[in-house]
């Protein structure tokens, strides 16, 4: 589904992926784990089409097509979600409107019927209830004072709308309460298929007790610097980076130790 | 809703409750004189008539009074192309009575926008919120005045534009707080949306405190269509063009969201959804 090849990718012209790779299969879960200000949400935003970004080098293969120059309206349409570390508050914004605009760009796109608000109301309503997110957020401006599990809450209930091929999901777990986790979690495993993939960034090994994956990447200054399966979470919990980075000279070297 | 003929004056007696808003129709320069007595209560829309009627300019002097605990929603609305117009309203608030008033501006060769509050009585409230939707060469500004005479009053001032193409638009306020005017308590707040670099906003929120026990806060914004929530929009599957129109409506409509009469509310977003939408060059 997803193959990216010796990315490179900056901002500002300073390049923070250098000579990213990985390969996703459909009914996956990648899960990407890695110090603060390795380059996760930066590979998030550059698959996700965030202008702020330029890819120097390298390609973005989705389902055999080389994204890397499309906008991000496009890559959300052909399949690719982010659930942002941070997400935007929109003041003024109804968000059950906002996700009828999404959803109906999607349907227009596959050439599907358009929702008017009564239709879409019922869809909503059953998003919601996949992260038991209370009915009145549906009338509130997107995320505009939400608290910050609230937001995080809030972008899986549109991952639930919109029904990605790809879902990148950014730090979801972190300011969600215990109860709250374990809910999201379980929301984002009733929407796994055999047919749609997961990226999952996250620092706590938690997660990944209730979002099982199939694999675990770690990235160390824009690069991966080694992948296993589960237990090297459990491993990095124990260890920290420092220890699993020491025991890799080459990825020691590039993080500066 | 009840249609009122111009030039003659309103009156709304001691108690009584309109449950249908009042509209006016201004096309004569005849000043119109309101007057709520005590605790009445009414929604009153005024309409100048120059998008129907484009070739003369006008001017209208409109003169409130609410009585004690009385409650007036007044929504003014000027739009159309190529006039000349200005209104001027100058209310004077009672004890205790609440004004709750929305002026909205919508293209014009030169609109002018005048509001002028006189607290009499103490404990009074006024919210005084504009939005100017602008495109063209259209010119439009507000001007504000809330004079705090008496204790314990508040006024809150919430000014939006959105301004396109060459247009420009400029918001001036004055809050004078007067000796003896304690626990006086003012609010001026600006924001500008400038959706082409040619645009201009101006704003000169002003203070003039004569009392030592107040809280008067001011502040204005003059900006473009933030990058992060395009991005945000984008990432959902909306086109740039609708990003951009679902931002600018979004700005518009804290302006438009504590309107109480619902049906009033959802002619006016209607009117600011389709002005947005020629501004922007979207299909809605
Ligand atoms: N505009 C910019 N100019 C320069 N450096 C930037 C800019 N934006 C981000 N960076 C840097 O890029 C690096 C990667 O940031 P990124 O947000 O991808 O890290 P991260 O792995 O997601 O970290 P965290 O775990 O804290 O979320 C950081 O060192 C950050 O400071
Ligand atoms: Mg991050």
């Amino acid at each position: 589904m997803l193959t990216i090849k010796n990315l490179h990718a900056g901002i500002d012209g300073k390049e923070i992926l250098k000579g990213f790779d990985l390969e996703v299969k459909a009914g996956q879960v990648h899960a990407i784990m890695g110090p603060n200000g390795s380059g996760k949400s930066t590979l998030a935003k550059v698959l996700a089409g965030d202008p702020h970004y330029d890819i120097t080098a390298g390609e973005i293969l989705f389902k055999g097509t080389n994204i890397a120059t499309l906008d991000p309206e496009e890559r959300a349409l052909r399949g690719i979600f982010l659930a942002f570390q941070y997400p935007v508050e929109i003041p003024g914004v109804n968000n059950a409107s906002f996700l009828r605009m999404a959803y109906n760009s999607k349907q227009k796109f596959l050439k599907k019927a358009e929702l008017d608000p009564l239709e879409f109301d019922e869809i909503l309503k059953e998003k919601m209830k996949v992260v038991e997110m209370k009915a009145d957020f549906a009338n509130r401006s997107v995320n505009h004072g939400f608290s910050g599990g609230e937001k995080k809450r809030n972008e899986i209930v549109q991952m639930a709308v919109l029904d990605p091929a790809l879902a990148v999901l950014d730090e979801t777990d972190s300011g969600l309460d215990i109860d709250a986790l374990r809910i999201v979690a379980g929301g984002v495993n009733k929407l796994r298929t055999k047919d749609n993939a997961i990226i999952l960034i996250t620092h706590y090994q938690r997660l990944l007790d209730y979002i099982q994956p199939d694999f675990v990447h770690i990235l160390a200054n824009g690069k991966i610097v080694r992948s296993g399966d589960k237990s090297l979470a459990l491993e990095l919990e124990k260890k920290g980076y420092d220890l699993i980075a020491s025991a890799m000279p080459a990825a020691c070297e590039k993080m500066g130790k | 809703m009840s249609t009122h003929v111009s030039g003659q004056p309103i009156h709304i007696s001691k108690n009584t409750h309109l449950a249908e808003p009042i509209q006016v129709i201004l096309n004569s320069s005849a000043p119109l004189q309101v007057t709520l007595d005590e605790h009445a209560q009414a929604t009153l829309v005024l309409n100048d008539s120059t998008h129907a009627n484009s070739a003369q300019d006008l001017h209208n002097l409109i003169e409130v009074t609410l009585g004690e605990g009385a409650d007036l929603d007044f929504l003014l609305i000027q739009r159309g192309e190529t006039v000349k117009r200005s209104v001027t309203s100058r209310f004077a608030l009672g004890r205790s009575s609440r004004l709750r008033a929305l002026s909205f501006i919508q293209d014009g060769t030169l609109t002018k926008n005048e509001i002028h509050v006189d607290f009499k009585g103490e404990g009074a409230e006024a919210s005084l919120k504009g939005l100017s939707v602008l495109e063209g060469v259209s010119e439009a500004y507000h001007k504000v005045t809330a004079n705090h005479a008496a204790a314990h009053c508040q006024s809150v001032q919430f000014y939006k534009s959105i301004v396109g193409d060459r247009a420009k638009s400029g918001f001036e306020s004055l809050v004078w707080v007067h000796p003896g005017a304690q626990k006086s308590d003012s609010r001026q707040l600006s924001r500008n949306l400038l959706l082409s670099d040619f645009a201009t906003a101006t704003a000169q929120p002003d203070l003039k405190i004569l009392a030592d026990d107040v809280s008067c806060a001011h502040g204005a914004t003059v900006g473009q269509l933030d990058k992060d929530e395009l991005f945000y929009l984008q990432s959902r599957g909306l086109s740039k063009d609708v990003a951009r129109f679902v931002l600018t409506y979004g700005f518009a409509e804290e302006i438009l969201e504590d309107i109480r009469d619902t049906g009033l509310k959802n002619t006016l977003e209607a009117l600011v959804r389709a002005e947005l939408a020629s501004l922007l060059k979207v299909e809605i």
